[in-house]
């Protein structure tokens, strides 16, 4: 291996929040924390360094491999990756844990190399990174469930990363040349039928968390540490998305996949007990709106799925941190065990009302200038169903994340829980985040600026979008206010809610169970059959056939009187016993001999 | 953007500082004026519906086009979305009587 420039790979982005990691795995206790601050902070330098159109190459294994090539998206995300970082960094402070801090660095790493991959090699090196770094924020937890949902949720990613480089293979085998493994569109390939481009797609769609195969956000999150929560719903579906925009712009299939998983997430987290997996229904959602901006495919529809990735980052990482905060303090996630807690955590609460109302797109918060690139650009390609759709998800969003989520847990009825206030690190870290989505929200042209197409010319603000907009919001709420009062809100119960996991989960079991039954059974009856029956007549047979027969031969000659015993049973056991210990006597041995050579003799005439 | 107009059924409080939304007049004032912002934001979509050029969002002839500029579209979409959500998550927990998607907090750990 030979590396082309290795001051090069110095200068690669991934580089500060690598080393720096690296630095935390050897350091213990605060240096460790510090090094998760400056991690991010050196790399954003190093960022804002690159110059657009560069790119790093090495050669591996003979294969010239572009780990990094610099463009306006990159760079978008490069900055998203390493300010999620330094947010999840500064939150993280207290934490003592080595594991969980390196390998949360490593994992935002992984995820600013393939915002930056230049082929699609180094894409596969830093998409396997993205799996096997990130199942650590689950299993820190350290108890069984989250090292069983940590399996469950590696499964899937090794399975992305499988078919993405099944899909690599056989598309080098298909392209050939020097095109095989370049970053480009791959929308046409896919649509006229080609393999390679539908297992990309679907390598993809596993980290997009597409419908059926999105259990392990769902399964996986909420068993998460209350940090590791919110360090995986920054990166993950983030970096895919980044790497969808890349190679399936304009795939009309994902049009309706996004559509989808605008939709039925949101049934779930109306149902749903566990705060946090509210959550993680609600990025489903999220991410939906952001598929099918990808999926219509115009340049402001991409842009506008771009610029909804960086603000759901950032909200849906504020609403992570307050639940974390919530989880911290009190132990408890569970909506139906939650309720009062305002009184002891005002300032949480605020920051959490802030991230509802940024997920919820209310005017001057930051979801407002993104979605409505999407919503605008799905009317405006006709797409009504979708159109409606999504203006349902609008809808449903602010019920489930908006209201539900600082209702349940800081509202309703008082569970006479009385927590401290969020740790200061975790304010801060909060903070920051809700200072984004405002200043986003107000500022949405310094957004707009960041993104490859700049949003060409598109403006948030008029009339007609700031009042329908308010309007489906606060109808929303008072179907919400009403319902409730009326009662027919459904109360949070404790329970859990089947998905798709239970046929994995249950189908599994009871695959394990069949199987056990199944193979144990034929096993029984084999050893029935077999050894027991088959192995003990032939067994018995050779140690008795000798005896057998020596009595057919002797008992005529016991009738003619030759022998000396008496009866039939006499002559058995004696001829047993001298089969047995292989002794006879001498002249009926050579009696026999005699005989046998008569027989011989007869044979031959 | 009022959204602290949603904390209903404010419980008196269990400490011995009572805090503004643990009076249950305050809750009901808030809801209030709650339903005076509803009213007032259909009153602005109705004005500006009929005095300025409300645009659609839809290209002309498109079959949304003529309903989505309709004065308060939005806020019946949204009312109606959310009703529905509720009640068809309601019968996906459980459907006349007989549990559906929904099984007790220990069914993953149970053999």
């Amino acid at each position: 291996m030979t590396l082309a420039s290795s001051s090069d790979l110095l200068a690669h982005p991934a580089f500060g929040l690598l080393f720096f990691g690296l630095a935390a795995a050897v350091l213990r206790g605060r240096f460790a924390a510090v090094a998760m601050i400056i991690g991010p902070v050196f790399g954003f330098w190093l960022v804002s360094k690159l110059e657009l159109g560069s790119s790093f190459t090495c050669s591996l294994f003979g294969f010239e491999m572009v780990f990094a090539k610099v463009d306006q998206q990159a760079i978008l995300f490069g900055y998203l990756f390493h300010l999620a970082a330094l947010i999840v960094g500064i939150y993280s402070f207290h934490l003592r844990d080595p594991w969980q801090i390196s390998m949360g660095m490593f994992y935002a790493a992984c995820a600013v190399g393939v915002a930056f991959a230049g082929d699609l090699l180094s894409l596969f090196l830093w998409w396997e990174g993205l799996a096997l770094t990130s199942v650590f924020q689950i299993w820190a937890k350290k108890t069984q469930r989250a090292e069983q949902a940590g399996f469950r949720y590696l499964f899937f990613h090794v399975l992305s990363g499988l078919l993405l480089l099944a899909g690599i293979i056989l598309r080098y085998h298909e392209v050939g040349g020097e095109d095989a493994f370049a970053m480009v569109s791959m929308t046409m390939a896919f649509e006229d039928g080609d393999l390679y481009a539908q297992l990309i797609l679907f390598a993809i769609g596993i980290k997009c968390a597409f419908p059926f195969f999105h259990v392990w956000l769902t399964d996986g999150y909420p068993e998460a540490t209350p940090t590791g929560a919110v360090f995986l719903s920054a990166f993950t579906s983030k970096a895919a998305i980044c790497i969808m925009a890349r190679l399936f712009v304009g795939t009309d299939f994902l049009i309706t996949v996004g559509a989808v998983m605008a939709m039925f997430p949101i049934f779930y987290a109306v149902i749903e007990n566990d705060l946090r997996r509210v959550l993680g229904y609600s990025m489903i959602n999220q991410i939906g709106f952001m598929v099918v901006g990808i999926g219509i495919g115009t340049p402001l529809a991409v842009d506008g799925a771009l610029a909804h990735a960086f603000n759901d980052v950032l909200f849906k990482g504020l609403l992570f941190m307050a639940m974390g905060a919530v989880l911290y303090r009190t132990g408890e996630i569970r909506g139906s065990e939650l309720g009062g807690l305002y009184r002891t955590m005002p300032w949480t609460t605020g920051l959490c009302i802030i991230g509802a109302a940024s997920i919820s797109a209310f005017p001057l918060f930051s979801g407002f200038v993104s979605k409505s690139i999407i919503m605008v650009e799905a009317a405006r390609g006709n797409h009504y169903i979708v159109w409606l759709c999504l203006l349902f998800a609008s809808a449903g969003v602010f019920h489930h994340a908006g209201i539900k989520i600082p209702f349940f847990a800081f509202f309703a009825h008082d569970s006479g829980r009385r927590p401290k206030e969020a740790p200061l690190n975790m304010l801060i870290a909060m903070g920051i985040a809700a200072f984004m989505c405002l200043f986003i929200g107000c500022n949405p042209q310094w957004l707009y600026a960041m993104l490859p197409g700049g949003a060409a010319g598109y403006h948030p603000y008029d009339a007609t979008h700031v009042i329908t907009q308010t309007e489906i919001l606060l109808f929303s709420a008072l179907a919400f206010t009403l319902l409730n009062l009326w009662k027919l809100y459904p109360p949070e119960l404790k329970s859990v809610n089947l998905d798709v996991d239970w046929l994995y989960r249950k189908g599994g079991q009871a695959f394990c169970t069949f199987m056990a039954l199944f193979w144990n059974a034929l096993n029984e009856m084999a050893h029935a059959l077999f050894v027991k029956t088959i192995a003990h007549r032939v067994g018995t047979f050779t140690a008795h056939s000798s005896t057998l027969v020596l009595r057919l031969f002797a008992n005529p000659l016991r009738a003619l009187g030759l022998l000396s015993h008496e009866t039939d049973d006499e002559a058995k056991d004696a001829l047993g016993k001298q089969a047995a210990l292989g002794i006879h006597p001498v002249g009926l041995t050579a009696l026999f001999g005699i005989l046998f050579l008569l027989g011989l003799l007869a044979l031959s005439w | 953007m009022n959204k602290t107009t949603d904390k209903t059924n404010g419980d008196p409080a269990t400490e011995d500082t009572k805090r503004w939304l643990d009076d249950p007049d305050n809750v009901r004032k808030l809801i209030r004026w709650f339903y005076w912002s509803c009213g007032l934001i259909i009153l602005i979509d109705l004005i500006f519906s009929l005095g300025w050029h409300k645009h659609a969002a839809f290209v002309d002839g498109a079959p949304l086009d003529a309903i989505e500029v309709w004065p308060g579209f939005y806020g019946l979409y949204g009312f109606v979305a959310c009703s529905v959500l509720v009640f068809l998550a309601k019968a996906l927990r459980s459907f006349q009587g007989k549990p559906f998607l929904m099984r007790d907090e220990d069914y993953w750990d149970k053999p």
